[in-house]
């Protein structure tokens, strides 16, 4: 309508925008420090008329809604960089866990409990006869021994710690998974449209790609279809769970996640769970294996020459270390944790074995049990026992220091993409402090405007 | 490009934590003076770490094992020098002992002092350290000599101890005290006397027990009243007696009686008797046994007792009743090396033969046995002999042959050892005047050939001393550089610690002082 109730209009028009602006300029100031928060604009559009003989007029300012700037490309980017980043930062955690406790450098791990143990063995070669050099070699084999036992349970309990921390990251994993599906459900009914709960659905995906390597894709409903390993996490409002499964035999290891409903192995590559999988299956399990050949070796080559050998009385020598039945070269699995010294030689020791002839004073045995030190073993590799267990943990080491790096390498990348995340989506207080500036000098003119055309009114109606 | 308060949060964060992170390590590594503190702080130093430091405990390990041994051989090498003065001083008395101008009262004091000695020795042997003894081979809880029955008798055995002293580098500490303390080696004295028989070809050189004869002129009177002469000038065997004999013109002729022992001479006259007699101012018939008148038609010489040798023939032993041959089995050695082989000696005709096939023989594994027939001083017998000290030699006849039996060296016999030789010269010199079997004089030899074990121990010991101390001496020079290599790889270089840590310090005090001054201001504060 055109006239002075076609300026009152516009310039109510006008204040009702000026006035949305701010509220928007507000929400976005309150918001500014809410995690995930995406920046919303008003947007504006301006109207016109036709009148004939005039042109086009403007009738002042209309609601072009309100719009939430995300850049899904970004999104995606930081997606895909935070699974890596959990991926090896759950490495980095564990594995340094592991090393701490049985820091080989410290010298008071398995290296140096088999260095004692052959320095026994030579003492006794210098004096076969002496009763105190007896006792000390059978008491650091008992040490031995049981420092290798004890790293065999180690060992158990960080696997067991790893399936642990797994189940109650799928814990967490589920439950998120439900939400996202309840959002999915409320986003649909709202024909997609809902910035507040489209925001909290993003910040559940994120989370979920930290714990696995979950991808997303939005369906043109709205609704967004969260997937893991080829599986279907989230689609629509419907969710499915992951859980632990349990091993085989009660109190063995757990084999995996997998999806309660049909079974199937979860195939997690990344984020914490895949990073704790891949230390429990190829970190851990290839120490055990270590350890366990170690101890195979140690045993059977330490009882093989002892066997050989004669006692303080002359009698043959019998086996020095115990090893689990079953065991073998091929499958010492089990050695570490089993094994310990014969109990007879824990009683006597004049059992002990130092020579071959049969005279106390032979030392033959000794001297060729402390030349482990530097024999060469087959079963080992060509390696000796005491370089084997140096590499192996040299190639922990170089474990733990490759995911520490690479853990900074992407927690550095991470922070770039959520600074640009952040530049596109996030809120700017100078900016929006200029935008209130704007609206509410808009809203005053507005206002001025309004004061105007009612003056002109008034003036037309007191001339009648 | 839009900054938004939280990117500006997060990179300050991000810098200050750095920083810190940063200085938590570089204290770390100033405070613990160690740049490697697990493996993974640096993975390859980590490995070199652990290698240098196993090596250290080994040498550490070596250079204990070493100590010991040369305190043990230190010992050894003092009981050796004790031995050795004991040794020196009893050929000193055997000697006095031996030139026969000792009276009996003289001779029981040097028998005395002999004892003594012998307790010298004795003690020498038993040397110990830390109640082990050292002379016993493998047996070193219990003193290798001891008195049993009289007699010193030896309970140790033959081996001897090794040290480690590095990984290839083995060196022997003990010695068993049979090998230092043994004097005579082993051997078995066979028969006396093998009686061979005389024969046309034996020279008169090995009549006598090899005294030899060496025959003027004799005068023969046959029955018939012949007269001849006969000179044995020139002449070289029993065979050229007999010739000369038998071409001396009378009807008296020469041969060998039967059992080959002497010779005969028959009158082929027809009177009643026949004279031989010493001729020229030679007492040749006197000493063929020979003079004098014989009514009997034949008379016989004295025995000729020749010595044995080489040439003699089997058959030709026992007075002609002849040794058959047959296979002997010979073990020298020590239970550390035991060395035997079996003689298939079927096919020997003379001494010289056995002789020849003894001292080549090896055994199993081609070691020579180092045996050797001999023939004994003063008598027509032989004897094997042990060319090895220490050891204890055995011979046996096999399959039922009398090979051995026949010589009489069937039998084992043990090395002496210096007690004995030192008891047996006090019982000679205690015994009285005289030395009449010879005894004190064997024993200067055998004396010699002790001093020479003990002193080829001690020079054993020093040899063996030696190489320890060369050995030692590396260990210490491969600790040095092990512990420089070490130091390398895992100490912190302060100077370069406490720079890195002053210039994190104030990049982190820069980062928090600068976001601090940043974070705060906005748009806001300068509206109206």
């Amino acid at each position: 309508m055109s006239g002075l109730t076609g300026i009152l209009a516009l310039a109510r028009r006008a204040l009702q925008a000026q006035q949305l602006g701010l509220s928007v300029t507000g929400n976005n100031i309150a918001n500014v420090n809410t995690p995930g928060y995406t920046r919303q604009d008003l947007l504006l559009v301006s109207d016109a008329v036709r009148i004939p003989g005039v042109g086009g007029l403007g009738t002042g300012v209309s609601l072009g809604g309100i719009q939430r700037s995300r850049d899904a490309f970004a999104d995606a980017e930081l997606r895909r960089e935070n699974h890596v980043l959990g991926y090896w930062t759950a490495r980095n955690q564990f594995l340094k866990r592991v090393e701490a406790l049985n820091n080989e450098v410290l010298a008071e791990g398995l290296t140096q409990a088999l260095s004692d143990f052959l320095t026994s063995w030579q003492e006794l070669s210098d004096t076969p006869e002496d009763r105190l050099a007896r006792v000390n070699v059978v008491e650091q084999g008992e040490s031995l021994a049981a420092a290798v036992a004890g790293t065999a349970e180690e060992l158990r309990r960080a696997e067991r710690t790893a399936d642990e921390t797994i189940e109650a990251h799928l814990t967490t994993l589920n439950a998120t998974a439900e939400r996202i599906a309840s959002l999915n459900a409320r986003i649909v009914a709202r024909s997609g449209d809902s910035p507040h709960l489209q925001d909290e659905r993003d910040r559940l995906i994120e989370e979920i790609t930290l714990l696995a390597d979950a991808t997303v894709t939005f369906q043109p409903n709205g609704g967004a279809t969260v997937r893991i390993g080829g599986m279907v996490l989230v689609d629509g409002p419907a969710s499915f769970r992951l859980e632990m499964q349990q091993g085989s035999e009660p109190g063995s290891a757990a084999r995996g996640p997998v999806w309660r409903h049909n079974g199937a192995t979860a195939r997690i590559a990344g984020g914490q769970i895949g990073g704790l999988i891949a230390v429990r299956d190829e970190s851990l399990a290839g120490l055990r294996r270590d350890l366990d050949r170690f101890a195979f070796a140690l045993a059977q080559e330490v009882n093989r020459i002892h066997r050989a050998g004669t006692d303080l009385d002359g009698r043959q020598g019998g086996d020095f270390f115990l090893l689990p039945a079953g065991a073998d070269e091929l499958e010492p699995a089990g050695s570490a944790a089993a094994l310990r010294l014969a109990p007879e030689l824990l009683e006597n020791p004049s059992r002990l074995a130092a020579g071959t002839g049969g005279a106390p004073g032979d030392n033959r045995t000794a001297l060729a049990v402390a030349g482990l030190r530097t024999a060469s073993l087959e079963s080992l590799g060509r390696a000796s026992l005491g370089s084997f267990w140096t590499a192996t943990s040299g190639r922990l080491g170089s474990q733990v220091r490759e995911a520490g790096d690479r853990q900074v390498e992407h927690g550095l990348a991470v922070e770039q993409l959520l600074n640009l995340r952040d530049s596109l989506s996030g809120v700017s207080l100078d900016e929006e402090a200029a935008k209130l500036v704007a609206y509410e000098q808009a809203y005053a003119a507005a206002a001025r405007v309004a004061n105007v055309a009612d003056e002109m009114a008034q003036t037309l109606l007191s001339e009648l | 490009m839009r900054v938004t308060p939280s990117m500006m949060a997060r990179s300050i964060l991000g810098n200050i934590t750095r920083g810190s992170t940063r200085i938590e390590r570089l204290h770390e590594i100033l405070a613990s003076g160690k740049k490697v503190l697990r493996p993974s702080d640096d993975p390859a130093a980590a490995r070199g770490i652990l290698a240098d430091r196993g090596r250290l405990d080994a040498v550490a390990a070596y250079k204990n094992s070493i100590s010991s041994a040369r305190a043990v051989m230190s010992v050894m090498e003092g009981a050796l020098v004790t031995a050795e003065e004991s040794l020196v001083r009893a050929r000193e008395i055997t000697l006095e002992g031996a030139n026969g101008t000792a009276d009996l009262a003289q001779r029981q004091a040097l028998a005395l002092e002999l004892d003594s000695l012998r307790q010298s020795l004795l003690v020498a042997g038993n040397a110990s350290v830390e109640g082990r003894y050292l002379f016993g081979g493998g047996r070193t809880t219990e003193a290798p000599y001891y008195l049993s029955q009289g007699r010193i008798a030896y309970r140790g055995d033959d081996g001897g101890r090794e040290v480690a002293a590095d990984v290839l580098d083995r060196v022997g500490v003990t010695v068993p005290g049979r090998s230092v303390f043994s004097v005579s080696p082993a051997e078995l004295d066979g028969t006396f006397d093998l009686n061979p028989a005389v024969v046309t070809g034996t020279p008169l050189a090995d009549l006598l027990r090899g005294h030899g004869v060496v025959l003027g002129q004799m005068r023969i009177t046959d029955s018939d009243g012949a007269v001849g002469v006969v000179d044995f000038a020139g002449a070289v065997t029993v065979g050229d007696i007999l010739a000369r004999v038998n071409a001396a013109g009378t009807a008296v002729t020469a041969s060998l009686t039967p059992a080959g022992d002497a010779i005969r001479l028959t009158d082929g006259g027809s009177g009643p008797s026949f004279t031989v007699e010493d001729w020229g101012g030679s007492i040749a018939a006197s000493e063929l046994g020979l003079a004098g008148t014989s009514d009997t038609g034949s008379m016989d010489g004295l025995d000729l007792d020749p010595k044995l040798a080489h040439w003699n023939t089997l058959a030709m032993l026992r007075g002609g009743a002849g040794i058959a041959p047959g296979i002997l089995r010979i073990s020298n050695g020590t239970t550390a090396d035991r060395r035997e082989a079996t003689l298939d000696l079927t096919g020997a005709v003379t001494v010289g033969d056995l002789a020849e096939a003894i001292a080549a023989a090896r055994d199993g594994e081609g070691r020579p046995l180092g045996v050797t027939l001999a023939f004994t001083d003063g008598g027509a017998g032989v004897a094997l002999r042990s060319g090895r000290g220490g050891t204890t030699l055995t011979a046996g006849d096999v399959a039922g042959g009398g090979l051995g039996a026949a010589l009489g060296i069937a039998g084992s016999s043990d090395s002496g050892d210096v007690f004995s030789l030192l008891q047996s010269l006090a019982d000679t010199l205690r015994a009285g005047e005289g030395d009449p079997e010879g005894v004190l004089q064997r024993g200067l030899a055998d004396l010699v050939t002790a001093l020479d074990n003990v002193l080829s121990a001690r020079a054993g010991i020093g040899v063996r001393l030696n190489r320890l101390e060369r050995i030692e001496s590396r260990l210490l020079d491969e600790e040095l550089a092990i512990e420089s290599d070490l130091d390398t790889l895992e100490s912190t270089d302060l100077a370069q610690g406490i720079t890195d840590l002053t210039l994190a310090s104030q990049s982190y005090e820069a980062a928090l002082g600068i976001g601090g001054r940043i974070l705060g201001p906005s748009l806001f504060d300068y509206l109206r």
